[in-house]
């Protein structure tokens, strides 16, 4: 069969040999051009799909040990003690409150997570203009709440007009667990 | 009626095209070639030879040899070029190979020495005679009417087989040989009878009686062509190849889609297993690893350590940098005084480091950013803060 095609092939003229090579060399260009784009994007996605699947991998196999952990660490909170988003910042409020603070403290709850046994619950505290002793009382105040009341992060800045008065941004989270 | 591809494909390729010349137009004669000599010396010698002896000069020849690698002899034929039809030599063009007729039997097999083979073709008689099996040593030819009969044939291969000498082994061939489809480039075989000559590219090369400029040529031509089958041929073959490719990935594809299926089926349950962790974690760090920032800010401060030129703008704990990292921002009235509080504080025992960034002065007065880094476990959760 390719002697017979061959035989023919020779047997063309000149421009129809370049023709048909010509429009040949432009299919396999063609054709690799845009296997060679699908082969780059089978690569990444089968990567890509190897990666994730060793990630889940290794967190079903440490799943056991993992839930020990989180039972453990939530083990050393009494139930009744920990508080649901309401609860934290009424205590946030009553720390400020027993500080001499006054009508110059807000809170912003933010989104509360959970894994389903249990729920940490976060509030952006601000305490504006307030003096650096009554901050620390505060402070003092969340600490006797520890560990059911924890600080995350912390801003402490003076005011440009008075570096005397300070202002306290921080964030402030708490563990429920269902009684 | 047309032929339909399959057909065409099954078919076998055609014969190579051989023009086989009248015998009788040729004269031929055995000349010597020096022992060892090479391709390009012989065909020197052949052309000097053939020069001697013909009456016109090369350029109104058209002659061809045969001369077999090591032979001390070599059998030269040629024709002058007016014998030939300006029509009979412009259907040569397309011919794979010209020669005489008795030309064909030159690659024939199994010839013993002082053989003659004696062909009979329409218009005449030729006989070729092998005194060696490596070149033949003389072709006789006579022209013969073409209503001849059998009798009148056999009395001219008489007189031709007396003319060689007589008691010789006699093979008759009752037709010219004809060529047989190509097997491969570099051989054309013709057939006559049970006799199979095989003339290969180094062969038939000087067999051909064409003009040699020509003939270069057609043989440059032909290897162009050649090259334009083969990267046509490699284009198909790269085509297949991609064909191939495509179906792999069709199957990588399915079994990509499986485990992109498994990767979707998991992730609820590692997502509650990574919630798990993470709850853990900052459970843990609520209760056992507390952000203790007002008990850093106070070693900052206690014993008088900081200069009253310096103050603190801002003070900032950041969750990238850890629970032990203060980072402040601080300006001082009096620019010496960095350095000796920052000397101060990396004397510190529970400091682990400490840091001056973005330091800029403008006069006296200075604006940079303090770094601190507490050693794990040296601070206690204070009773009381001094103001």
């Amino acid at each position: 069969m390719i002697r017979t095609l061959r035989a023919s092939f020779l047997s063309r003229l000149l421009r129809e040999k370049m023709l048909l090579l010509g429009l040949l060399l432009i299919a396999v260009l063609w054709w690799l051009a845009a296997f060679s784009g699908q082969i780059a994007t089978f690569w990444k996605q089968q990567r890509s799909t190897t990666t994730t699947l060793a990630e889940q991998k290794q967190w079903l196999v440490n799943r056991a040990p993992i839930e020990a952990a989180a039972q453990k660490a939530a083990a050393r909170l009494e139930p009744g003690k920990t508080l649901d988003q309401t609860r934290l910042v009424n205590a946030l409020n009553q720390a400020a409150f027993e500080a001499g603070l006054r009508n110059n403290y807000a809170s912003t709850p933010l989104p509360s997570e959970s894994n389903g046994q249990f729920t940490v619950h976060s509030v952006e505290y601000q305490v504006a203009n307030a003096d650096y002793a009554m901050l620390a009382r505060f402070y003092l105040n969340l600490h006797q709440r520890a560990p059911y009341i924890g600080i995350e992060r912390f801003t402490l800045a003076s005011n440009r007009g008075d570096p005397s008065k300070l202002t306290l941004n921080l964030r402030a989270s708490a563990v429920e667990i269902p009684r | 009626m047309s032929v339909s591809p399959m057909s065409f494909l099954r078919a076998s390729p055609p014969p190579p095209h051989v023009v086989l010349l009248s015998d009788p137009v040729f004269f031929s004669r055995a000349v010597p070639v020096s022992a060892g000599a090479s391709g390009a010396e012989a065909a020197l010698q052949i052309e000097l030879a053939l020069e001697s002896i013909s009456p016109f000069p090369l350029a109104q020849l058209y002659y061809g040899w045969f001369w077999a690698a090591g032979a001390e002899q070599a059998l030269v034929f040629a024709a002058y070029r007016r014998r030939f039809t300006n029509e009979q030599t412009a259907s040569w063009g397309d011919a794979e190979l010209v020669m005489p007729s008795f030309a064909a039997l030159l690659g024939a097999e199994g010839i013993a020495p002082a053989t003659a083979v004696i062909l009979h073709a329409p218009d005449a008689v030729t006989a070729v005679y092998w005194a060696t099996a490596a070149v033949p040593a003389k072709v006789l030819s006579r022209v013969i009417e073409l209503e001849s009969s059998d009798t009148d044939r056999a009395k001219v291969r008489d007189a031709l087989v007396s003319e060689l000498g007589g008691s010789l082994k006699v093979v008759e061939l009752s037709a010219p040989p004809v060529a047989e489809p190509a097997t491969s480039d570099g051989e054309v075989v013709l057939r006559s009878g049970e006799l199979v000559s095989r003339l290969s590219f180094g062969r038939f090369a000087a067999l051909d009686v064409r003009d040699k400029e020509d003939l270069t040529a057609m043989r440059n031509a032909r290897r162009r062509d050649v090259v334009l089958w083969r990267t046509a041929l490699a284009c198909v073959a790269a085509l297949a190849l991609l064909g191939v490719g495509e179906l792999g990935l069709v199957g990588g594809r399915i079994w990509q889609e499986g485990r992109s299926a498994k990767v979707r089926a998991q992730k609820p349950s590692v997502d509650k297993i990574m919630s798990s962790q993470s709850l853990a974690n900052r459970i843990d760090e609520l209760s056992t690893k507390r952000l203790l920032p007002f008990e850093m800010i106070n070693v900052l401060f206690e014993e008088s350590r900081k200069p009253a030129e310096i103050a603190f703008i801002k003070v900032i704990t950041l969750p990238q940098t850890g629970i032990y990292t203060l980072t402040i921002e601080a300006s001082s009235s009096d620019a010496a005084k960095v350095p000796v509080y920052e000397a101060t504080l990396r004397n510190l025992p529970m400091l682990q480091r400490v840091e001056i960034r973005d330091y800029k002065t403008r006069g006296e007065t200075a604006t940079f950013s303090l770094i601190v880094t507490f050693k794990p476990d040296s601070l206690k959760p204070a009773e009381s803060l001094a103001p």
